[in-house]
Protein backbone atom coordinates (compact mmCIF):
# COMPACT_ATOMS: atom_id res chain seq x y z
CA UNK A 1 0.00 0.00 0.00
CA UNK A 2 2.65 2.63 1.22
CA UNK A 3 4.40 1.61 -1.96
CA UNK A 4 2.04 2.14 -4.11
CA UNK A 5 1.09 5.78 -3.01
CA UNK A 6 4.68 6.14 -3.12
CA UNK A 7 4.52 5.28 -7.06
CA UNK A 8 1.76 7.73 -7.06
CA UNK A 9 4.07 10.57 -5.71
CA UNK A 10 7.43 9.97 -7.26
CA UNK A 11 7.64 10.40 -10.91
CA UNK A 12 11.19 9.89 -12.70
CA UNK A 13 12.34 13.51 -14.37
CA UNK A 14 15.21 13.31 -16.94
CA UNK A 15 17.78 16.05 -16.21
CA UNK A 16 19.82 18.17 -18.80
CA UNK A 17 22.34 20.33 -18.16
CA UNK A 18 24.29 23.17 -19.60
CA UNK A 19 27.68 23.52 -18.93
CA UNK A 20 28.32 26.57 -20.54
CA UNK A 21 26.11 29.22 -22.22
CA UNK A 22 27.52 28.45 -25.89
CA UNK A 23 26.72 25.21 -25.12
CA UNK A 24 23.28 23.18 -25.83
CA UNK A 25 21.83 20.85 -23.06
CA UNK A 26 22.81 17.38 -22.51
CA UNK A 27 21.10 14.24 -20.84
CA UNK A 28 23.22 13.60 -18.03
CA UNK A 29 20.53 11.23 -16.03
CA UNK A 30 17.11 10.86 -14.33
CA UNK A 31 15.76 11.22 -10.80
CA UNK A 32 12.82 10.27 -8.66
CA UNK A 33 10.93 13.31 -7.71
CA UNK A 34 7.75 14.58 -6.97
CA UNK A 35 7.44 17.83 -8.37
CA UNK A 36 9.30 19.62 -10.78
CA UNK A 37 10.70 21.79 -8.23
CA UNK A 38 11.93 18.88 -5.99
CA UNK A 39 13.37 17.47 -9.08
CA UNK A 40 15.42 20.35 -10.01
CA UNK A 41 16.41 20.34 -6.99
CA UNK A 42 17.66 16.66 -6.35
CA UNK A 43 19.33 17.49 -10.24
CA UNK A 44 21.20 20.06 -8.65
CA UNK A 45 22.61 18.52 -5.48
CA UNK A 46 22.63 14.92 -7.22
CA UNK A 47 24.18 15.57 -10.57
CA UNK A 48 26.21 18.89 -9.98
CA UNK A 49 27.89 18.43 -7.01
CA UNK A 50 31.63 19.01 -8.15
CA UNK A 51 30.54 20.68 -11.61
CA UNK A 52 29.69 24.47 -12.47
CA UNK A 53 26.80 24.40 -15.06
CA UNK A 54 24.57 28.04 -15.91
CA UNK A 55 21.10 26.23 -16.45
CA UNK A 56 19.07 22.61 -15.47
CA UNK A 57 16.59 21.22 -17.16
CA UNK A 58 14.06 18.30 -15.88
CA UNK A 59 11.67 16.89 -17.88
CA UNK A 60 9.13 14.43 -16.64
CA UNK A 61 9.75 11.36 -18.27
CA UNK A 62 6.30 10.53 -19.53
CA UNK A 63 6.09 14.04 -21.25
CA UNK A 64 8.87 12.55 -23.49
CA UNK A 65 8.10 11.23 -26.83
CA UNK A 66 9.90 8.72 -28.58
CA UNK A 67 9.90 6.37 -31.43
CA UNK A 68 9.67 2.13 -30.74
CA UNK A 69 12.55 0.33 -30.46
CA UNK A 70 10.65 -2.70 -32.27
CA UNK A 71 10.07 0.15 -35.30
CA UNK A 72 13.66 -0.44 -37.00
CA UNK A 73 12.24 0.79 -40.52
CA UNK A 74 11.58 4.34 -38.85
CA UNK A 75 15.54 4.67 -39.77
CA UNK A 76 16.13 2.73 -42.40
CA UNK A 77 19.17 3.56 -45.06
CA UNK A 78 19.27 0.53 -47.52
CA UNK A 79 20.65 2.31 -50.68
CA UNK A 80 24.11 3.46 -50.81
CA UNK A 81 24.33 7.18 -49.81
CA UNK A 82 28.15 7.85 -50.13
CA UNK A 83 27.07 10.80 -52.06
CA UNK A 84 25.46 12.82 -49.21
CA UNK A 85 28.41 12.46 -47.14
CA UNK A 86 30.98 14.88 -46.92
CA UNK A 87 34.05 12.51 -46.61
CA UNK A 88 35.07 13.57 -50.27
CA UNK A 89 36.34 16.39 -48.40
CA UNK A 90 39.64 15.00 -47.16
CA UNK A 91 43.06 17.08 -46.16
CA UNK A 92 44.56 16.18 -49.76
CA UNK A 93 41.41 18.87 -50.56
CA UNK A 94 43.44 21.81 -50.22
CA UNK A 95 46.63 20.63 -52.02
CA UNK A 96 44.15 20.09 -55.01
CA UNK A 97 42.52 23.07 -55.61
CA UNK A 98 45.81 24.58 -55.05
CA UNK A 99 47.30 23.04 -58.15
CA UNK A 100 44.13 23.49 -60.16
CA UNK A 101 44.19 27.27 -59.48
CA UNK A 102 47.75 27.07 -60.46
CA UNK A 103 46.82 25.77 -63.79
CA UNK A 104 44.21 27.81 -64.13
CA UNK A 105 46.18 30.97 -63.86
CA UNK A 106 48.93 29.46 -66.13
CA UNK A 107 45.61 29.17 -68.98
CA UNK A 108 44.76 33.31 -67.88
CA UNK A 109 48.67 33.63 -68.54
CA UNK A 110 48.82 32.28 -72.23
CA UNK A 111 45.37 33.37 -73.40
CA UNK A 112 46.32 36.87 -72.27
CA UNK A 113 49.48 36.79 -74.25
CA UNK B 1 37.26 55.25 14.59
CA UNK B 2 35.71 51.98 13.12
CA UNK B 3 38.38 50.22 12.06
CA UNK B 4 38.98 48.21 8.90
CA UNK B 5 40.80 45.01 9.05
CA UNK B 6 42.23 43.66 5.94
CA UNK B 7 44.84 40.83 7.13
CA UNK B 8 45.00 38.77 10.23
CA UNK B 9 47.77 40.03 11.55
CA UNK B 10 46.43 43.69 11.60
CA UNK B 11 44.57 42.53 14.38
CA UNK B 12 47.07 43.51 16.69
CA UNK B 13 46.43 47.30 16.43
CA UNK B 14 43.47 47.15 17.28
CA UNK B 15 42.71 46.47 20.91
CA UNK B 16 40.52 44.04 22.19
CA UNK B 17 39.51 43.48 18.11
CA UNK B 18 40.87 39.73 18.34
CA UNK B 19 39.16 38.34 21.25
CA UNK B 20 35.86 39.50 19.76
CA UNK B 21 36.13 37.71 15.84
CA UNK B 22 37.85 34.62 17.77
CA UNK B 23 35.13 34.40 19.84
CA UNK B 24 32.02 34.97 16.60
CA UNK B 25 34.47 32.41 14.66
CA UNK B 26 34.55 29.75 16.97
CA UNK B 27 30.68 30.02 16.83
CA UNK B 28 30.09 29.80 13.23
CA UNK B 29 32.43 26.93 12.47
CA UNK B 30 31.09 25.26 15.65
CA UNK B 31 27.44 25.58 14.24
CA UNK B 32 28.24 24.88 11.04
CA UNK B 33 30.41 21.86 11.97
CA UNK B 34 27.78 20.50 14.71
CA UNK B 35 24.89 20.90 12.09
CA UNK B 36 26.89 19.50 9.00
CA UNK B 37 27.60 16.54 11.53
CA UNK B 38 24.02 15.76 12.21
CA UNK B 39 23.43 15.74 8.70
CA UNK B 40 25.78 13.09 7.55
CA UNK B 41 23.81 10.84 10.56
CA UNK B 42 21.06 10.74 7.22
CA UNK B 43 23.24 9.05 5.14
CA UNK B 44 22.13 6.33 3.71
CA UNK B 45 19.06 6.77 5.71
CA UNK B 46 16.93 9.54 4.07
CA UNK B 47 13.59 8.77 2.90
CA UNK B 48 14.71 8.60 -0.89
CA UNK B 49 17.69 8.26 -2.50
CA UNK B 50 17.84 11.38 -3.98
CA UNK B 51 17.12 13.60 -0.75
CA UNK B 52 19.67 11.31 0.81
CA UNK B 53 22.34 12.47 -1.46
CA UNK B 54 21.11 15.89 -1.32
CA UNK B 55 21.52 15.86 2.46
CA UNK B 56 25.02 14.62 2.70
CA UNK B 57 26.18 17.34 -0.60
CA UNK B 58 24.58 20.05 2.28
CA UNK B 59 26.86 18.29 4.94
CA UNK B 60 29.92 18.67 3.19
CA UNK B 61 28.70 21.85 2.24
CA UNK B 62 28.64 22.71 5.81
CA UNK B 63 31.62 21.52 6.92
CA UNK B 64 33.48 22.99 4.27
CA UNK B 65 31.76 26.50 5.94
CA UNK B 66 33.25 25.16 9.13
CA UNK B 67 36.63 24.18 7.53
CA UNK B 68 36.63 27.90 6.10
CA UNK B 69 35.97 29.56 10.13
CA UNK B 70 38.35 27.44 11.62
CA UNK B 71 41.45 28.30 9.24
CA UNK B 72 40.14 31.95 9.86
CA UNK B 73 40.67 31.18 13.92
CA UNK B 74 44.27 29.68 12.76
CA UNK B 75 45.65 32.56 11.16
CA UNK B 76 44.60 34.90 14.33
CA UNK B 77 45.61 32.53 17.24
CA UNK B 78 48.46 30.19 15.42
CA UNK B 79 46.39 27.25 16.46
CA UNK B 80 45.99 24.24 13.88
CA UNK B 81 42.27 24.14 12.31
CA UNK B 82 42.01 20.35 13.01
CA UNK B 83 43.04 20.39 16.41
CA UNK B 84 39.99 23.32 16.94
CA UNK B 85 37.60 20.80 15.15
CA UNK B 86 38.41 17.82 16.88
CA UNK B 87 40.25 18.20 19.70
CA UNK B 88 38.08 20.68 21.87
CA UNK B 89 35.94 19.20 24.76
CA UNK B 90 32.00 20.12 24.93
CA UNK B 91 32.53 22.59 27.38
CA UNK B 92 34.63 24.49 25.21
CA UNK B 93 32.04 24.15 22.08
CA UNK B 94 30.33 27.46 21.31
CA UNK B 95 27.46 25.81 18.95
CA UNK B 96 24.14 26.74 19.44
CA UNK B 97 22.37 23.90 21.77
CA UNK B 98 19.67 23.80 19.10
CA UNK B 99 21.86 22.13 16.57
CA UNK B 100 23.55 19.35 18.89
CA UNK B 101 20.03 17.59 19.58
CA UNK B 102 19.73 14.44 17.93
CA UNK B 103 18.48 14.61 14.67
CA UNK B 104 14.95 13.08 15.62
CA UNK B 105 12.56 12.25 12.44
CA UNK B 106 12.73 13.53 9.26
CA UNK B 107 10.54 16.61 9.85
CA UNK B 108 12.55 17.47 12.41
CA UNK B 109 15.64 17.30 10.83
CA UNK B 110 14.02 19.74 7.97
CA UNK B 111 11.93 21.93 10.21
CA UNK B 112 15.75 22.32 12.11
CA UNK B 113 17.39 23.06 9.14
CA UNK B 114 15.21 25.85 8.09
CA UNK B 115 14.81 27.85 10.84
CA UNK B 116 19.05 27.48 11.24
CA UNK B 117 19.51 28.38 7.69
CA UNK B 118 17.16 31.22 7.85
CA UNK B 119 19.08 32.36 11.00
CA UNK B 120 22.49 31.66 9.03
CA UNK B 121 21.37 33.98 6.13
CA UNK B 122 20.67 37.02 8.23
CA UNK B 123 24.17 36.32 10.20
CA UNK B 124 26.09 36.11 7.05
CA UNK B 125 24.26 39.26 5.28
CA UNK B 126 24.75 41.09 8.43
CA UNK B 127 29.01 40.27 7.84
CA UNK B 128 28.80 41.00 4.09
CA UNK B 129 30.45 44.76 5.14
CA UNK B 130 32.21 43.78 8.28
CA UNK B 131 35.12 45.37 9.33
CA UNK B 132 37.10 41.87 9.16
CA UNK B 133 37.52 41.92 5.79
CA UNK B 134 39.03 38.31 5.62
CA UNK B 135 35.34 36.91 7.41
CA UNK B 136 33.55 39.38 4.49
CA UNK B 137 34.73 37.65 1.80
CA UNK B 138 34.33 34.66 2.77
CA UNK B 139 30.64 35.38 3.99
CA UNK B 140 29.34 36.22 0.01
CA UNK B 141 30.89 32.83 -0.82
CA UNK B 142 28.63 31.34 2.24
CA UNK B 143 25.87 33.16 1.15
CA UNK B 144 25.70 31.55 -2.53
CA UNK B 145 25.76 28.36 -1.08
CA UNK B 146 23.32 28.83 1.57
CA UNK B 147 20.63 30.22 -0.86
CA UNK B 148 19.89 26.61 -2.16
CA UNK B 149 20.53 24.77 0.87
CA UNK B 150 17.88 27.26 2.34
CA UNK B 151 15.56 26.72 -0.81
CA UNK B 152 15.70 23.26 -0.59
CA UNK B 153 14.37 23.09 3.00
CA UNK B 154 11.60 25.45 1.75
CA UNK B 155 10.57 23.60 -0.59
CA UNK B 156 10.80 20.05 1.24
CA UNK B 157 9.50 21.46 4.52
CA UNK B 158 6.26 23.69 2.47
CA UNK B 159 5.16 19.94 1.06
CA UNK B 160 5.78 17.70 4.17
CA UNK B 161 3.59 20.54 5.78
CA UNK B 162 0.49 19.75 3.06
CA UNK B 163 -1.00 17.14 5.72
CA UNK B 164 -1.32 14.03 6.70
CA UNK B 165 1.46 12.10 8.93
CA UNK B 166 4.08 14.03 7.61
CA UNK B 167 2.15 17.16 8.97
CA UNK B 168 1.83 16.12 12.49
CA UNK B 169 5.20 14.97 12.63
CA UNK B 170 5.96 18.65 11.49
CA UNK B 171 3.65 20.72 13.86
CA UNK B 172 5.32 18.52 16.48
CA UNK B 173 8.97 19.54 15.72
CA UNK B 174 8.18 22.89 15.54
CA UNK B 175 7.08 22.46 19.02
CA UNK B 176 9.59 20.82 20.36
CA UNK B 177 12.37 23.02 18.87
CA UNK B 178 10.47 26.49 19.55
CA UNK B 179 12.27 26.01 23.41
CA UNK B 180 15.22 25.86 21.89
CA UNK B 181 15.78 28.32 19.15
CA UNK B 182 16.71 31.00 21.91
CA UNK B 183 20.25 29.51 21.99
CA UNK B 184 20.95 30.60 18.04
CA UNK B 185 21.27 34.26 19.28
CA UNK B 186 23.36 33.53 22.47
CA UNK B 187 26.96 34.43 23.05
CA UNK B 188 28.76 36.72 20.95
CA UNK B 189 25.00 37.70 19.14
CA UNK B 190 24.74 39.70 22.86
CA UNK B 191 28.15 41.12 22.37
CA UNK B 192 27.86 45.24 21.63
CA UNK B 193 31.69 44.92 21.12
CA UNK B 194 30.92 42.69 18.12
CA UNK B 195 28.84 45.69 16.47
CA UNK B 196 30.83 48.40 18.09
CA UNK B 197 34.12 46.69 16.19
CA UNK B 198 31.69 46.65 12.84
CA UNK B 199 32.76 42.72 12.78
CA UNK B 200 28.82 42.61 12.51
CA UNK B 201 26.80 45.00 11.39
CA UNK B 202 23.33 44.22 12.65
CA UNK B 203 22.57 43.65 16.50
CA UNK B 204 21.78 40.40 17.81
CA UNK B 205 18.28 41.83 18.33
CA UNK B 206 17.85 43.05 15.35
CA UNK B 207 18.94 39.51 13.37
CA UNK B 208 16.28 38.07 16.25
CA UNK B 209 13.18 40.33 15.39
CA UNK B 210 14.18 40.32 11.28
CA UNK B 211 14.83 36.28 11.65
CA UNK B 212 11.56 35.79 13.83
CA UNK B 213 8.94 38.03 11.32
CA UNK B 214 10.63 36.05 8.65
CA UNK B 215 9.62 32.50 9.95
CA UNK B 216 6.36 33.50 10.79
CA UNK B 217 5.65 34.84 7.61
CA UNK B 218 6.59 31.51 5.52
CA UNK B 219 5.26 29.44 7.88
CA UNK B 220 2.04 31.27 7.83
CA UNK B 221 2.40 30.78 4.16
CA UNK B 222 2.78 27.15 3.66
CA UNK B 223 -0.78 27.20 6.34
CA UNK B 224 1.36 25.97 9.12
CA UNK B 225 1.27 26.98 13.04
CA UNK B 226 3.17 29.69 14.23
CA UNK B 227 4.66 28.46 18.16
CA UNK B 228 4.53 31.74 20.49
CA UNK B 229 8.67 30.60 20.86
CA UNK B 230 9.33 31.23 16.69
CA UNK B 231 6.94 34.69 16.62
CA UNK B 232 8.94 36.06 19.68
CA UNK B 233 12.76 34.48 20.68
CA UNK B 234 13.84 35.64 24.07
CA UNK B 235 17.93 34.56 23.35
CA UNK B 236 18.46 32.02 25.82
CA UNK B 237 21.87 33.06 27.79
CA UNK B 238 23.84 29.77 28.34
CA UNK B 239 22.35 28.55 25.10
CA UNK B 240 25.81 28.54 23.66
CA UNK B 241 28.06 27.89 26.76
CA UNK B 242 26.00 24.92 28.42
CA UNK B 243 25.64 21.36 26.19
CA UNK B 244 23.98 18.50 26.96
CA UNK B 245 24.50 14.94 26.39
CA UNK B 246 23.88 15.07 22.70
CA UNK B 247 27.02 17.04 22.10
CA UNK B 248 28.88 14.64 23.93
CA UNK B 249 27.78 12.01 21.90
CA UNK B 250 28.43 13.69 19.11
CA UNK B 251 31.88 14.76 19.50
CA UNK B 252 32.95 11.40 20.86
CA UNK B 253 31.68 9.91 17.62
CA UNK B 254 32.99 12.70 15.31
CA UNK B 255 36.74 12.89 16.63
CA UNK B 256 36.75 8.85 17.19
CA UNK B 257 39.18 8.41 14.32
CA UNK B 258 40.91 11.10 14.97
CA UNK B 259 41.78 10.04 18.98
CA UNK B 260 43.27 6.86 17.51
CA UNK B 261 46.34 9.27 16.67
CA UNK B 262 45.99 12.91 17.08
CA UNK B 263 49.45 13.36 16.02
CA UNK B 264 48.78 11.44 12.18
CA UNK B 265 49.08 13.19 9.14
CA UNK B 266 45.58 12.88 6.83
Amino acid sequence: MRLQEAEGLYHPYEVFVQYEHLQHHQHVGSVLAPSPEVALLMARENLLRRERAVNVWVVRKDQIHATAYGDSDFFAQEFDRSYRRVDGYSADNARKWKQFKQRALELEDMLGD
Amino acid sequence: MAPVVSKPAEVALHPGYREVVVQFLTELADDELTLGHRDSEWLGLAPDIEGDIAFSSIAQDEVGHAAFCFDRIAELTGQEADVLAFARSAAERRNARLLERENGDWAETIVRHYLYDTFDRLRLQALVESSYRPLAEGAVKMLREEYYHRLHMQTVLARLGRGGEARERVERALYALADEVGSLFAGSLQDARLTDLRILRASGNDIASAWCEQVAAELEDWGLPVPAGLRTVRPAADGRTVHGAALQQLLSEMAEVYHTDPQATW
